[in-house]
């Protein structure tokens, strides 16, 4: 009779017949997991801020925010009107992805008016002289139920007048 | 109802990370081990409830985590070909007195460590071990000689 303790398949539980694909499933996942590291120090989950800028005659804007957040993080964006002729009335407009599931903390400076359409927010500031920069700062924070990518354009306005227009997408993670 | 799905969603990566991290990680639990189980545990709460800080969230995550782990469990009762999967198998280490090094080297478990544990069992020397197997709760039962 043999001494084999009971429960034991010394082919199985020795020499692992039968497991090779087990085996393979576990360096899979450890692969996995370093790939999924990796990605995430490469800004795959955000949240570096990238810059985008559009032009035109009257005036410049730049728009500093990140492109990927992941829910309840607190973020900044940074936008800058350069102002080649005078402005009137600077207003930008934050598309959907700005605003929806998104809390807005503060806005600075603040602006003279803020108003909303069925798909923007529109906040709009004291007139620009030419050569004048002006830099808005926005601190924000990704609402953690809301994921998915969103239009996150921003658009500078001479009143009602498009001046320029960045087109952005906000990916928010989980 | 997204709780629900964080909490299934957690429930599911840290099952695969235990059952693939492999047994060495649950044998030996170090004061540091200690310490960054409390930390995975801090980690993993702020995933699941976020910022919610209701008792009906507690309750709904707490709850599913109860009802995934009652179902594993009895997955692996019921279907007998997943229980190597979900529970895991045991492992032979020392076949009559011998390390089987392949075995230990899968296992990330240096033969100091085995001598630890067959000191624990009042063993003195490796030779003396008929059986050891590494269990599937990651603890190592010995057999010796001549029992």
């Amino acid at each position: 009779m043999s001494d084999l303790p009971q429960g034991i398949d010394l082919p199985r539980h020795r020499d692992f017949e039968g497991k090779q694909a087990g085996q393979w499933l576990r360096h899979g996942f450890l692969l996995l997991l370093t790939l999924f590291i990796v990605a995430a120090l490469f800004n795959v989950f955000g949240a570096e801020p990238a810059t985008e800028e559009a032009g035109a005659a009257a005036a410049t804007l730049k728009v500093t925010a990140p492109e990927r957040v992941r829910g309840g993080l607190l973020y900044q964006a940074r936008l800058q009107i350069h102002a080649n002729e005078a402005i009137g009335a600077p207003t930008l407009a934050f598309d959907k992805g700005w605003i929806e599931e998104t809390t807005i903390n503060t806005v600075q400076p603040e602006p003279a008016e803020t108003t909303t359409d069925s798909r923007h927010l529109k906040i709009r500031y004291p007139p620009l002289p030419p050569g004048r920069t002006l830099n808005v700062y926005i601190a924000l924070q990704a609402n953690p139920n809301d994921v998915g990518s969103h239009n996150a354009d921003v658009a500078l306005y001479d009143a009602d007048e498009e001046i320029a227009s960045v087109d952005r997408t906000q990916v928010n993670f989980p | 109802m997204d709780i629900v799905i964080r909490a299934a969603v957690i429930f599911a990566f840290l099952f695969a990370l235990m059952r693939m991290l492999g047994r060495r990680e649950l044998s030996s639990m170090e004061p540091f081990d200690i310490i960054l189980l409390v930390v995975i545990g801090d980690l993993v709460q702020q995933g699941v409830t976020q910022s919610d800080y209701s008792v009906t969230g507690a309750l709904l995550a707490v709850s599913t985590i109860a009802l995934l782990t009652v179902l594993v469990s009895w997955t692996s009762l019921r279907v007998r070909k997943l229980r190597p999967v979900l529970a895991g198998e045991p492992i032979v280490l020392i076949e009559d007195g011998e390390v089987v090094e392949r075995n230990l080297r899968r296992q990330r478990l240096t033969v100091e460590e085995v001598e630890q544990e067959a000191r624990l069992e009042q063993i003195g020397s490796l030779g003396e071990v008929r059986w050891a197997i590494l269990e599937t709760n990651g603890q190592i039962s010995f057999v010796e000689k001549g029992r």
